[in-house]
């Protein structure tokens, strides 16, 4: 018995190896980077549903909200709206303030608040010519503007106070509605500050249909902004530093990637205190120049050579740059922020919104950033930062006339001018997220160690380079910005 | 002295905290040979004098096999172990190479073929010093060792080379400095620029930018090395010796960003040398054998050997003997083989290759370069034929690892898969080691006492007004212009013995140049099986020599290394393909051994009609005692004390207690 049971399991077991060998397997899944990205709802073609004749931007918002009832409450809830954050305590002090874009300083256009009705052709609504602009009331909902954030024809236009341009077919606009894209984000986000690459150093026109080259996610992956800018009731995560303190809900690597992804016990030890953007994003501006210098000072001169680039008799002398090494600093996720009306010390780089954190922050790591720096307009009597009016009637595009520029401009932001202006030195930082490289082309060892490296360990707070010495830090206390945050 | 010992204390210090620039180092004052200041005397600077204040450079002199080339090993001709016949030194100074065809013959030798100032003023990779210094000539004190090659982050080297073909070797150290804007030329000299140096006529040491030595100093003779800050540029010339002999570049940039056109080159994301990309220099791996930092105990029973010198004592006299590997075929400094870092002295395997099956066995015989230099990326000398020159007075080379005009900037370079050569290491294991083969052609005179026919009688023998001669030119006019039938041979052979050559023979020798720079990142090391395991193993991939064979002369190996394969002409052209057998490995699934087939055949066989046999045997047996009606008997004779199985009772088992009757 036990014998023909042996038989029939010898002559069996290679009939089962060869069965198992044949079946296929079950397939392995391949790592895709939308594997972690959540799939939209099929999109609703809306050229049948809307119908026209839609004779203004609030009679397109109108017919949307007989579907979309509460899409307006939801949007005037958010900063893309109020252009205000939440209120928060100012990182380093007690003061709860309520900043945003509408009522902060910058070094470039200086203050939206003052030239609101030129800024706003950038806000999600219709009809922001002054103070007096209803932000909250229910009325004021069919004042939302949904095209500029869905529409596909490629031909909305905002112009002043954020009204559509004149000929802009709206029917066929309001037809075209769907999920937004890389146009609708970058329609402002990539022309801040008054053209394409002006601000940012990580977003610009090279990005409407990136290469790989340019960006990895929306180049070779195809990834649209609000793929990884995932969006819940019109609440768009991700915080800039230039319009907030970092308060808010963010954006990050790891929301998709494991927080030690490389595979390497060195490169992963890198992760407690380098950002992931530090090694992949090694370069900004990579194909379109970015504004890196701005002087105000020079605006006005006549007979001088007027080149976008370099000079225009409006708005001063530029330097721009283009693919170039970003700064590096200590950053914890919240910025200093200067506050309108907040005296400086015109001896001194004034620091608009420094990044916080050093070495010793657990929560700080070394980041990429472009450092705008520029020179701009300030009060020699008060010491703070003025905010001129420079569009419209009286502003210093028409007139070239600082002092009238500044007296309109102060109107609106509540200051006092004394009458006496000077120029200061000023720094705005921007951290860079945008551009981001594969492995094949991050940062290596000797980008930032060695002699080569573009690193000053020692301003980070470093006794010197950690490869060579360990992870050894000044004793002194070290400022978290860098260059001028140091001093 | 005392101050200086501070000074160097205090210099030891940011040694030891691995500062990068050696900011401590003290002003110095540049001396003439009579030690006076050059200021003063306006006299070529003496780098034994000016650094000898304070470093031992007697010294450092007498301990540098870089200083010596050879010339305190020398022999009699031929005596030289792996040498060739005529050589009469292991290194550069009396050995022959076939690819400068520079040979400086043994001492009182009439024939020679230049004499020591001639071969120091055309041998460009001397750091001076040792032979150098003693060159004797009336008007020429010598080259001393020249610090600031070395030791300086940008010394002109070309300049020193102009001043050393010029025969003005006593301004060759100083002409080192051109760059620096401390001194200007002048007629038959060099000035000092007395605005640059301090009131009292010494010099900040930051304004030489005296440092350690890093790889860019040791790439301007030894190859290319740089740090990366441009695009790479390959100039295929010998003056980068070891990226032409080996194709190695030692660099951290990506090789994609490169300015090289090689082909695919938007794939290669890899560094040229992962090494270099993680900071190391040449030193890290070849330190001076008497560096604290790197002294480790000779003793097996020791972890640590405190008794090492002191920063202070190395600084005063460190050996500028470097810690060297065992595998150059023919190189110098053979006292100090092994002991560089090698591989396993800093990385350890458990961990990276457990992936890896058989890993003692991979280990034992391959090396690390095997798997982690699989592919190299920069074209390399593969054959040198000076049997018949150029009309411009050059031999012919033909490079590996570019399509093309090596001259062209544009040809497409292809890099090359290096062959693997069997190599016995200081464990008397052999093990495979990457490397690459250049096959020499030339003219050797002499009959029984043989040597390289003389450059100036080859070319004598060739050219007329810088013609070939009517013969020459007469037989080269059929074919190719090389020397690759009878006629043409005989025709060359002819004018030799025209100029005085005797017995003028073709020769041919194969070196081996093994590989260990170019390392790439483990994801680029070879971990496909079948890259070996395979039928088309590349173990056994024919590695193209030359596409033409001088004379029909088969090469022969020299340099020390056994090649483990056959040299087989086809095309006219010669390749070496590898064998697995003659190298003693069977490599699983690639080796077709016949024995091993019929003694598995065997095996199989023998396995079967055993199975079956056995299983007949059985099955006979057990219908015998079914027809009997007893029970198996090897129940029986296995459990002799068991009862008979119980009857009446199913479920009782084995083990259950025996029946009341037996108690």
């Amino acid at each position: 018995m036990w014998l023909r049971v042996t038989l029939l399991l010898a002559a069996a077991a290679p009939i089962a190896g060869l069965t198992l060998a044949l079946v296929p397997g079950k397939p392995v899944p391949v790592d895709t980077p939308w594997k972690h990205v959540p799939q939209p709802a099929p999109h609703v073609d809306h050229s049948q549903l809307i119908t026209g004749p839609l004779e203004s931007g609030p009679a397109v918002t109108r017919a949307c909200l007989k579907c979309h009832p509460n899409a307006a409450r939801q949007v005037m809830q958010t900063s893309h709206w109020t252009w205000a954050g939440e209120k928060v305590k100012l990182p380093g002090s007690n003061q709860v303030v309520q900043v945003g874009k509408a009522n902060l300083v910058n070094n470039f256009c200086i203050h939206a608040g003052a030239n609101i009705e030129k800024c706003s052709a950038c806000h999600a609504g219709y009809g922001w010519h002054d103070t007096s602009f209803d932000f909250t009331s229910p009325k004021s909902e069919e004042n939302v503007d949904c095209l500029v954030c869905h529409e596909q024809t490629g031909s909305y236009q905002k112009g002043n106070a954020g009204m559509p341009e004149k000929g802009v077919d709206l029917v066929a606009v309001a037809k075209s509605v769907a999920r937004p894209t890389r146009k609708n984000c970058g329609d402002c986000h990539f022309r801040g500050g008054g053209g394409d690459a002006v601000k940012h150093g990580d977003l610009d026109g090279s990005m409407y249909f990136p290469k790989e080259r340019i960006d990895v996610h929306m180049g070779e992956a195809g990834f649209q902004c609000v793929d990884c800018h995932q969006t819940h009731d019109h609440r768009i995560p991700g915080c800039s530093m230039s319009v907030g303190t970092g308060a808010g809900r963010r954006v990050s690597c790891t929301d998709c990637h494991h927080e030690k992804p490389h595979g390497d016990q060195r490169l992963d030890a890198h992760t407690a205190k380098v950002a992931c953007q530090t090694c992949h994003i090694p370069r900004m501006a990579i194909d379109v120049p970015t504004k890196m210098y701005w002087d105000w000072s020079q605006a006005g001169q006549n007979g001088r050579k007027e080149d976008p680039h370099e000079y225009l008799k409006i708005k001063g002398s530029f330097k721009y740059a283009q693919n170039l090494r970003p700064e590096y600093y200590w950053y914890n996720g919240n910025a200093y922020r200067y506050l309108t009306g907040q005296h400086i010390n015109p001896s001194q780089v004034v620091l608009i919104n420094k990044p916080l954190g050093g070495p010793r922050d657990p929560e700080a790591k070394i980041w990429p950033f472009k450092v705008h720096r520029g020179r701009q307009i300030y009060d020699t009597v008060n010491n703070y930062l003025l905010t001129p009016r420079t569009w419209g009637p009286g502003g210093y595009w028409t007139d070239f006339d600082w002092d009238e520029a500044c007296r309109l401009g102060v109107e609106t932001s509540g200051l006092k001018y004394s009458g006496h202006y000077g120029w200061v030195e000023t720094a705005m930082y921007w951290p860079l997220s945008h551009m981001v490289q594969p492995k094949e082309k991050a940062l290596q060892c000797v980008d930032c160690h060695g002699d080569r490296g573009v690193l000053n360990w020692r301003q980070l707070g470093y006794e010197g380079d950690p490869a060579f010495r360990g992870v050894a830090y000044r004793s002194q206390r070290v400022g978290g910005g860098g260059p001028e945050g140091s001093r | 002295m005392m101050p200086l010992r501070c000074a160097i204390a205090f210099w030891s210090v940011s040694l030891a905290a691995g500062a990068t620039a050696l900011a401590g180092h003290p002003p110095i004052t540049l001396r003439d040979q009579q030690g006076k200041n050059v200021l003063d005397s306006a006299r070529p600077i003496s780098t034994v004098q000016s650094c000898g204040r304070c470093h031992d450079t007697r010294y450092i002199a007498t301990h540098s096999y870089h200083v010596a080339l050879g010339s305190d090993e020398t022999a009699a001709p031929g005596a030289i172990p792996s040498g060739r016949a005529w050589d009469w030194s292991p290194g550069p100074l009396g050995r022959w190479d076939p690819l400068t065809y520079r040979y400086l013959a043994p001492p009182g030798d009439a024939r020679h073929d230049r004499d020591l100032a001639e071969w120091v003023s055309t041998y460009p990779r001397h750091v001076g010093g040792g032979p150098a210094q003693c060159i004797g000539l009336p008007k020429a004190d010598g080259v001393e060792m020249n610090c600031f090659l070395c030791h300086t982050p940008k010394p002109d080297n070309e300049t020193r080379l102009k001043e050393l073909q010029q025969g003005r070797f006593d301004w060759a150290n100083t002409a080192t400095l051109a760059s620096t804007g401390l001194i200007r030329p002048v007629q038959g000299g060099w000035a000092y620029q007395r605005q640059s140096f301090m009131a009292d006529g010494s010099l900040q040491a930051s304004r030489l930018g005296i440092r350690e030595a890093r790889s860019e100093n040791c790439g301007l003779c030894h190859g290319l090395t740089d740090r990366g800050e441009q695009p790479l540029r390959l100039d295929l010339s010998l003056r980068q010796w070891s990226t032409a002999t080996e194709g190695q570049v030692f660099s951290p940039q990506r090789i994609c960003e490169s300015a090289v056109n090689l082909r695919d080159k938007e794939h290669l994301t890899r560094a040229w040398d992962v090494h270099a990309e993680r900071l190391l220099e040449c030193a890290s791996c070849h330190f001076s054998i008497n560096n604290p930092a790197f002294s480790e105990p000779k003793l097996g029973h020791l972890k640590f050997e405190p008794r090492r010198l002191a920063p202070g004592q190395y600084l005063e006299q460190p050996s500028h003997q470097f810690a060297r590997g065992h595998t150059s075929p023919g190189g110098l400094g053979h006292d100090f083989d092994g002991t560089m870092r090698r591989c396993e002295d800093c990385h350890t395997v458990a961990g990276t290759h457990d992936w890896l099956p058989y890993r003692q066995s991979h280990f034992a015989r391959l090396s690390c370069e095997a798997c982690h230099i699989s592919q190299v990326y920069a074209p390399a000398v593969r054959q040198v034929d000076w049997t018949l020159l150029t009309p411009s007075g050059q031999p012919r080379i033909e490079w590996r690892g570019i399509e093309g005009d090596p001259a062209d900037p544009t040809a497409e370079v292809t890099g090359f898969r290096p062959v693997l050569l069997p190599v016995q290491g200081l464990d008397g294991r052999s093990r495979l080691v990457p490397h690459n083969l250049i096959a020499a052609w030339y003219w050797v005179e002499g009959g029984q006492s043989p040597r390289p026919v003389r450059l100036a009688d080859l070319k004598a023998a060739l050219f007329q007004d810088g013609k070939y001669y009517p013969d020459v030119a007469h037989a080269l006019a059929i074919g190719r212009a090389v020397l690759d039938t009878p006629d043409k041979v005989e025709a060359v052979r002819r004018r030799l013995k025209a100029v005085g050559v005797v017995d003028p023979q073709i020769e041919a020798d194969v070196e081996p140049h093994a590989l260990h720079h170019g390392v790439g990142p483990a994801k680029w090391a070879i971990r496909q099986c079948e890259t070996c395991h395979a039928a088309d193993s590349r173990l056994s991939q024919p590695f193209k020599l030359a596409s033409y064979m001088p004379g029909g002369v088969l090469p022969k190996a020299v340099g020390g290394s056994e090649l483990s394969g056959d040299l087989q002409s086809a095309d006219r052209g010669l390749t070496y393909r590898p064998s697995t057998r003659q190298a003693a490995l069977y490599v699983l699934g690639h080796n077709r051994w016949p024995w091993v087939n019929a003694l598995g055949g065997f095996s199989l066989l023998a396995v079967v009609v055993g199975v079956v046999l056995h299983a007949g045997l059985r099955i006979r047996v057990a219908q015998q005692r079914k027809k009997r009606g007893s029970p198996p008997s090897h129940s029986a004779s296995r459990s002799p004390r068991l009862p008979p199985p119980p009857t009446g009772n199913g479920s009782q088992s084995a083990s259950t207690p025996p029946p009341a009757e037996s108690s």
